[in-house]
């Protein structure tokens, strides 16, 4: 017996010797990051790690105040009725693999995955080249179509890729190239030495897919990763005392919101909506389940949206008993049960939520039990969120939990003319049917002035604020750690590129 | 029975099973209520909230607008020919990621079958050779404590202690005793609990047979004893308990391994299901049905070919 357990210290004090893990960080130049996002296929359309990391780019960028400047394109024309739009490609640019960007690889690109990617949200009719320009006609005027094009989905890879279906490598034009995915669940990448703009002064990157929350947390406060994305809110109180991370939260442009079907009696009244949006309690929501109280919506756009954030705007408030009044006035009368009758039909919905983000149904409890307060009595419908997806289509749902992001095309227009106009979309109204606000949205797209854009912005989220198409609840936060040992990392709030080339390590 | 007529018995089982639990898990899919084609847009277009549009592309791109029977049929001839399709999420061969995948499961189950041995075998032997001694009571109570906490807890206790507390090993790559040891101790553990106690009360139970019992006043020395007559009789019930081990062992491989961020068939499985990739899912299914069948056949081997009879 003696001897097994001297044999086993013995094990035990060799695999702790050895064990030593190897700590990441400038000693081998490497960056890592833990991610939740899955790196799926090798095409920009399916993979957000091609365009976050830098592999591919795309023709067109948002700066951090929303404007729209050139990345592969260098500049653009529209004609005068906005329905051809001319993007001079920037020359002197390769690919990974050494073909040179042309329009005509550019074209065939937007081409093969314009179904796939935003463009098809625009009227594009066809997509050519001309010399060193790629030139898209559109069945109507089209402002938007920049921003459409700096959508991470759209990035541009070599002629070689788009005929290779294998799809085991790619090549695009950013300052990081991709030397290893043969792991599913991993990317390798090493530094561009022929990167046309700001080249990496690291030289590796290994983009890490780490699906389980609690492990990139812990990989973080290990400091496996310099980078670990999308963590628990208690990360701020778990990594306070871990002194080699430092934990960022940022508001980016997403929101969790209560959708309804306007096309249902009695939710098709303003007055009665605008209830509902007085009947919820925002900031005990976002305090107590999103786990931040400055997340409760104040209006339907964040204050890092500044172009659509009106800070003239009064903003949401909690007030029961205002919630009580329009509906009183709206011609219902308290129940025995204490739930709203009007002409004999009681105020009941149902209330869809799904749980692929965990908080929602969460958050849709507490909005059951706030609207019973004023008299509104929800039923729970749970599963996954194409309960509200099919919902939308055959016009089934009354009410749904739903999230989703405005910047996906850089620019909050592309959001708002897919869940907002006309009958809606499935992450925003449902049956709204504004002639008014569709005739803003389609004015938007065909004007360039700034000044009649910011008029139009303003219009068009003072609507939706007024009239309540969807009840916006909170807004949204990644919370993210940053490793010290790195300088420089900015979040990007549009979610399509990290920046990982302007990062250095700390002195 | 003989060799070949048992090896014969167990290939047409295995078959069978896999057969069934494959079909089992195509159907179990396709007969939800949700719409596939839109949740594997969700899926494979990682990022954009999906739309009708989408949906349709994937649909058609991927034949599940055709009539189910001739899906499954289409499918069925593929899986005999060893050929699950490609991944909805990645677009690679389902083979080659099980590849991927198994090898790493097959590295960590393996040093983890063999450490759980290694720990439960010696320690369920001191147990009984000193049965209702304090000893026996303290690794009783540890053995018990160990088999009745579910082995996700121990995971995540063994994350915090030795990945963030002490920094004695990592949660990302496949290969290094930094990497491997916890998760190896981890499913050693798991299995040993258990293991231990079955070890226990079968040398009790072989200490106390006749034989043994004559032998002993016979004035026999206990140890040359029972390496000569007891071992062999007390393996029995062990090699018979082994099933329940890799029953053991491929939950663990599904917890253990999402816990500790090792990707191998049961995190590549949890994250097929997440993203309803129906083929991917399916082969993982069928490669842990395979090895489960395959480690049960063995241990079956390894009786018949210790006792020669009754070896099923």
């Amino acid at each position: 017996m003696k001897h097994f357990f001297l044999a086993a210290a013995v094990t035990g004090a060799v695999i702790s010797l050895t064990a030593a893990p190897g700590h990441a960080g400038p000693a081998d130049d490497t960056i890592r990051i833990a991610s939740p996002w899955k790196i799926g296929a090798l095409i920009p359309s399916a993979s957000t790690a091609l365009s976050r990391t830098g592999v591919v780019e795309t023709l067109t960028m948002p700066t951090t105040d929303g404007e729209i400047v050139g990345l592969l394109a260098e500049s653009w024309i529209p004609n005068d009725t906005l329905t051809e739009w001319r993007f001079k490609i920037r020359s002197g640019v390769s690919f990974h693999d050494g073909s040179p960007l042309t329009a005509e690889t550019v074209a065939a690109n937007l081409t093969k995955f314009q179904e796939q990617s935003s463009l098809r949200t625009a009227p594009v009719t066809n997509i050519a080249f001309e010399g060193d320009e790629v030139v898209v006609k559109l069945d109507r005027p089209y402002s938007i179509l920049p921003a459409v094009l700096a959508d991470w989905n759209t990035g541009i890879v070599s002629a070689a890729n788009l005929t290779d279906e294998t799809g085991d490598s790619v090549a695009g034009t950013g300052p990081f190239s991709v030397t290893d995915a043969s792991d599913p669940t991993m990317l390798k990448l090493s530094a561009n030495d022929d990167y046309w703009g700001k080249k990496a002064t690291i030289s590796k990157v290994e983009y890490l897919f780490v699906p389980d929350a609690q492990a990139r947390q812990a990989m973080a406060q290990a400091g496996e990763v310099e980078f670990a994305f999308s963590l628990p809110v208690t990360a701020t109180k778990m990594l306070a005392s871990a002194d080699s991370v430092q934990v960022q939260i940022q508001a980016i442009p997403r929101v969790r919101a209560l959708k309804l079907n306007g096309g249902l009696a009695p939710l098709d009244e303003v007055a009665v909506r605008q209830a509902i949006s007085y009947a919820i309690d925002r900031k005990g929501i976002a305090s107590s389940i999103v786990g931040n109280p400055d997340t409760a919506a104040s209006q339907l756009f964040p204050a890092s949206l500044p172009a659509w954030h009106d800070t003239s705007l009064e903003p949401f408030s909690h007030d029961p008993a205002k919630a009580a009044e329009l509906l009183a006035s709206a011609g219902f009368t308290k129940g025995d049960d204490g739930i709203l009758i009007r002409d004999g039909d009681r105020f009941e919905i149902e209330m869809r939520t799904y749980d692929s983000r965990p908080e929602l149904p969460v958050i849709g409890v507490a909005i059951q039990s706030m609207l019973k307060e004023v008299g509104i009595e929800v039923t729970m419908k749970q599963g996954d969120w194409t309960v509200i997806s099919d919902g939308h289509t055959d016009g089934t749902l009354e009410a749904g939990i739903v999230s989703d992001s405005f910047v996906y095309v850089p620019d909050p227009i592309g959001a708002l003319s897919e869940n907002f106009y006309k009958s809606g979309g499935f992450w925003g109204s449902m049956n709204w049917n504004n002639d008014e606000f569709d005739a803003l949205v389609e004015t938007y797209q065909r004007t360039v002035d700034p000044e009649k854009l910011a008029q139009l912005r303003t219009d068009m989220v003072a609507m939706i604020h007024e009239e309540h198409p969807m009840v916006t609840v909170t807004w949204y936060d990644d919370v993210h750690a940053v490793s010290n040992n790195v300088s420089n990392f900015t979040f990007d709030v549009y979610e399509r590129d990290f920046g990982l080339n302007r990062l250095t390590w700390a002195e | 029975m003989t060799l070949a007529a048992l090896l014969a018995r167990k290939a047409l089982l295995i078959l069978t099973i896999t057969l069934l639990v494959a079909s089992c898990s195509f159907w179990a899919v396709h007969l939800l209520p949700e719409n596939i084609a839109m949740q594997i847009a969700a899926a494979r277009f990682s990022g954009t909230e999906p739309n009708q549009q989408l949906a349709e592309v994937v649909s058609q791109s991927y034949g599940l607008d055709r009539p189910i029977l001739v899906q499954y049929a289409d499918w069925l001839a593929g899986t005999l020919k060893l050929d699950f399709g490609v991944s909805l999420v990645t677009g690679r061969d389902v083979v080659q990621d099980i590849a991927h995948h198994g090898q790493n499961s097959l590295r960590t189950v393996f040093w983890g079958f063999i450490a759980g041995v290694a720990l439960a075998v010696p320690t369920g032997y001191v147990c009984a050779r000193f049965a209702g001694s304090h000893l026996d009571t303290v690794l009783t109570v540890f053995s018990a404590a160990i088999s009745t906490i579910p082995s996700f807890l121990v995971a995540i206790v063994m994350v915090q202690l030795f990945v963030v507390e002490l920094g004695l090993a990592t949660l990302s790559g496949t290969s290094g005793w930094a990497r491997l040891w916890v998760l190896v101790l981890t499913i050693a553990l798991s299995i040993s609990g258990l293991l231990s106690r079955v070890v226990r009360t079968a040398v009790i139970d072989v200490r106390l047979q006749p034989f043994m019992l004559h032998a002993l006043i016979r004035g026999v020395p206990e140890r040359e004893l029972f390496w000569r007559h007891g071992l062999k009789n007390a393996l029995r019930p062990v090699l018979n308990y082994l099933p329940v081990v890799f029953m053991f062992l491929i939950y663990d491989v599904i917890v253990i391994e999402t816990v500790f961020n090792y990707h191998g068939l049961g995190w590549a499985l949890i994250n097929a299901v997440k993203a309803l990739d129906v083929p991917l899912m399916q082969g993982l299914v069928l490669a842990l049905v395979l090895f489960y069948l395959c480690c049960t056949t063995l241990s079956d081997l390894l009786t018949w070919r210790i006792y020669r009879h009754k070896a099923s």
